[in-house]
């Protein structure tokens, strides 16, 4: 006899479609199963059989042969448990094939017979979804996580026995009832309004924020480098439907949703201290799951004490940070990960952090020089906007006082989002920050006041020519702050004032 | 062979055994072509000269026509040049220096003598405002028309240099290493730039890596060149309170620009002040003091044209250094205009950013 259910696999952050076959027959007493199967999968072979005997059911000696297929796909991790056990027990007569075939599938078995929680649902659910099941089961734990969609039912059971009490009258269960949306802004728990002075720092976020410019700031401990950071995903955009889904698949994967939550509501910021591995960061392991780059895929990924984090580390976030996504290749495949971050990091000007603090740092210049020069020049490329974050009250005046608060400042970079989504409508990028070449040269004209003030500013400020493009880039997005077509003096002139890491005094 | 190559081996002799020990020497012996040609490496210690064992090497290496002929034209293919005492170019201000060097190894010009000079020098360790007053008081002096002579260090010298380069002919580096080391490598920028419009100087021949002895022998060259030193900043213990030495030694006038009591870059000045230096509070206080006269606007750049708001910033700047806050506080500009106002006065040249994200008013 033969039995039949559905279940998918995860691959990256995307579940493929597996079918789990049964067939049970005369012969010695015998439980193979086969097609491609990590280990896994093949444990689940007792798992299945200890669970299946707890629940009370007892299976006739013969032989069982069961197959994952496609058999040109690995099947790796715990999700299988449940769909063998239902795929046997149809096989042996207990449950009727076609009652099973409306649903999918997934859940680890315990020995008694308990459904065991699984990572990735999101992508599970969603591979049902597409191919046209009416309803998905998974286990308790997960069932928050996959019930998001109105038109796709969630079951959430405990047990085996429960499962197959609902596949035999399916009116005796409820679905999940999809996550309520709380209505309203976002709560972050932070507001910049919080921060007291450092304007140019909070105007120049808002600028990043709007153009999703790579974002760097220098100054001394204390001053509120990463009180600013931490800020900055609440001046970004809310989420759209499809990057929450993105989001939520990512986190699903890596099994970082909390039980109560359906889909990642907010940007993500993730701040990976600089002892981070390069796996960590970029993704990786035997079975891939996703780093932090991509964890911060839609969000902020702010790297603190930049000079810290080892050359090594930084080298390999510059393809995913070109590329929009990591590539990780194994034998048995390549995963794709996802990873438009906008960037955002933070350092000391020196060693003990009080340069140019002569009463304090004690420092050599070549001593500044050498810890400058630690960060990788590549990566710097990928940074628009720089800003120094003094210490408040150097100058014996400014005391600060709070500013703008994030949902003013998230406003203005709404308008300047939409405005570069009509602009790129027909390219294949979103953001300014993404313009290259010859784009530039299209997209970023500037008057010729601005012009000829930029190429004087070149000459005054001595600034370096790789800040040329950079310069063209913000100078845009401000104008698009302000809603205005070309850019103009005033425009240019204020992205001059974010080249700082240009400047002579940084370089020499 | 020529005078010039027996100056030339004294020079060579120079890198082991002081000015003092081979100019006595040199005088014993009757003369330097009479040190090279009647004493070796056994016999030059009747003169005094210590037979160390890098002595010895050094006097049998150089005591050599062909070795001295050689690096005459060596160094002359790599565009150095070299002036020994005995000749009239040699700069006259050193005459009277106790511990003359025997020749000066020069890349660029040497100083023009008939123009009055200042060596202008202060701690390497400096902070943005020690290097910001460095560079603007090095281009003032030079468009005043005096030649401005620094080490070309780390700080406050290297600034000073950069100052006054902008101006031809009129910015001077002596090193402790030969004429051709750049050191420190970092400031390779103001090498070639002097080497262009200015002059690189040395006691040492080329290809001489500096020790760290030598660069206080170095300073007495510094002030022995200038009229007048001028000290930007100092530490209690900085190497530039060397030089003052040597100038008071040498009779120049020491110039200290004051700072405040609680910067410990600004604790050596103050002290200089306390003994009797010159107090420095704008280049004319130096330029009249050295019998020049000039007129402001050669001192000064001249004044762009400024729109309301950039009035508004440069005056609040003028008052004091401040920073992006300080002027917002102080002006109440908005700050994305304020931020576009600070980039174009930086551009006009009348305000400067520096380091620690303040804005100086540029003099």
């Amino acid at each position: 006899m033969f039995g039949k259910t559905e279940t998918s696999a995860i691959v990256g952050i995307d579940a493929r479609r597996v079918t789990v076959e049964a067939d049970f027959g005369d012969g010695l007493p015998e439980f193979d199963m086969v097609g491609f199967l990590g280990s896994e999968v093949k444990e689940a072979r007792e798992r299945v059989r200890s669970a299946l005997k707890n629940a009370g059911i007892s299976i006739p000696p013969g032989r069982l042969t069961v197959n994952l297929s496609p058999a040109n796909l690995k099947k790796q991790g715990n999700a299988f448990d449940l769909a063998i056990a239902l795929a046997v027990l149809a096989a042996v007569g207990v449950l009727p094939p076609a009652l099973l075939e409306p649903y999918d599938f997934v859940g680890e078995l315990s020995l008694d017979g308990h459904l065991r929680p699984v990572n990735g649902t999101l992508p599970h659910v969603l591979s049902a979804r597409e191919a046209g099941k009416s309803g998905s089961v998974v286990p308790k734990e997960n069932g928050r996580e996959g019930a998001v969609f109105p038109d796709h039912a969630v079951y959430a059971f405990d047990s085996l026995s429960e499962v197959i009490r609902f596949v035999l009258s399916p009116e005796s269960a409820e679905r999940v009832p999809t996550v309520e949306e709380p209505q309203g802004t976002q709560h972050f728990g932070v507001d910049f309004s919080e921060i007291i002075g450092q304007e140019s720092v909070k105007r120049a976020s808002s600028v990043a924020c709007a153009g999703m410019h790579g974002f760097l700031m220098i100054g001394p401990p204390g001053t509120g480098k990463t009180l600013t950071a931490r800020r900055i995903p609440t001046i970004l955009p809310p989420l759209t439907e499809r990057e929450r889904i993105e989001c939520t698949k990512i986190y699903s994967v890596a099994g970082l949703l909390s039980e109560t939550e359906g889909l990642v509501r907010e940007r993500p910021f993730r701040s990976p201290h600089h002892t981070i591995s390069t796996n960590g960061l970029v993704g990786g392991g035997g079975i891939p799951k996703p780093g932090e780059m991509s964890l911060a895929h839609n969000g902020v990924l702010f790297l603190d004490e930049l000079p810290e984090f080892p050359k090594s580390t930084l080298e390999v976030m510059r393809q995913p940070l070109e590329d929009k996504q990591v590539v990780i290749s194994r034998v048995q495949g390549s995963f794709v990960f996802p990873t438009r971050v906008m960037l955002v990091l933070a350092m000391n000007p020196c060693q003990c952090g009080f340069y140019p603090d002569r009463n304090k740092c004690h420092c050599s210049e070549a001593d500044v020089r050498r810890y400058l020069s630690r960060i990788s020049k590549p990566l710097l490329d990928r940074v628009d906007i720089t800003v120094e974050v003094p210490r408040i009250g150097k100058d014996g005046i400014s005391q600060g006082r709070p500013g703008k608060s994030s949902s003013e400042l998230k406003e203005a970079v709404i308008r300047a989002w939409e405005i570069q989504k009509e602009r790129y409508r027909q390219e294949r990028i979103v953001f300014n920050s993404e313009l290259e070449g010859r784009k530039i040269r299209k997209y970023c004209v500037l008057t010729k006041e601005g012009e000829d003030f930029l190429k004087e500013a070149f000459e005054k400020l001595e600034l370096s020519l790789r800040a040329y493009d950079r310069i063209l880039k913000v100078g845009r997005t401000i104008a698009d702050l302000e809603g205005a077509e070309t850019i103009e003096l005033s425009h240019v002139s204020e992205a001059v004032a974010y080249r700082s890491m240009d400047r002579k005094f940084w370089r020499s | 062979m020529t005078e010039r190559l027996y100056y030339l081996y004294l020079a060579c002799l120079n890198t082991v055994y002081a000015v003092s020990t081979l100019r006595r020497a040199a005088e014993l012996a009757g003369g330097p072509e009479a040190l090279f040609e009647e004493y070796d490496e056994n016999t030059s210690a009747i003169l005094g000269m210590r037979p160390t064992e890098e002595g010895i090497r050094r006097i049998r290496d150089c005591r050599n026509e062909t070795f001295l002929e050689k690096t005459e034209k060596a160094a002359k293919e790599r565009g150095i040049r070299f002036v020994t005492e005995s000749e009239a170019e040699y700069p006259e201000r050193l005459n009277d220096l106790k511990e003359r060097p025997f020749a000066l190894f020069y890349r660029g010009s040497l100083p023009d003598g008939k123009k009055p000079a200042v060596a202008l020098i202060g701690s390497r360790r400096c902070s943005p405002y020690g290097r910001e007053t460095a560079e603007r008081f090095g281009e003032a002096f030079a468009r005043a028309g005096l030649n401005v002579i620094s080490g070309m260090a780390f700080g406050v010298d290297g600034h000073a240099g950069r100052g006054a380069v902008t101006v031809p002919n009129a910015s001077f580096a002596v090193l402790g290493s030969g004429p051709d080391i750049c050191y420190p490598r970092e400031n390779l920028d103001l090498y070639e730039a002097l080497k262009r419009s200015g002059g690189i100087l040395s006691e040492r021949p080329p290809g001489y890596y500096a020790k760290s002895y030598d660069f206080p022998i170095r300073n007495r060259l510094i002030s022995g060149l200038s009229d007048a030193v001028a000290v930007v900043e100092a530490a209690e213990n900085s190497g530039s309170l060397i030089t003052v030495n040597y100038a008071l030694e040498q009779n120049r006038t020491v110039f200290a620009l004051p700072g405040r009591i609680t910067d410990r870059q600004a604790s050596g000045t103050n002290r200089l002040l306390r003994e009797g230096a010159e107090i420095l509070t704008c280049p004319e206080d130096l330029i009249q003091a050295l019998g020049v006269t000039v007129k402001s606007d050669t001192v000064y750049r001249k004044k762009p044209q400024l729109s309301g708001a950039e009035e508004t910033v440069a005056s609040a700047v003028k008052e004091r250094a401040l920073s992006v806050d300080g002027v917002l506080e102080a002006t109440g500009i908005p700050v994305p205009l304020l931020l576009e106002t600070l980039v174009k006065l930086e551009v006009k040249g009348v305000i400067r950013k520096s380091a620690d994200g303040l804005y100086y008013s540029e003099l």
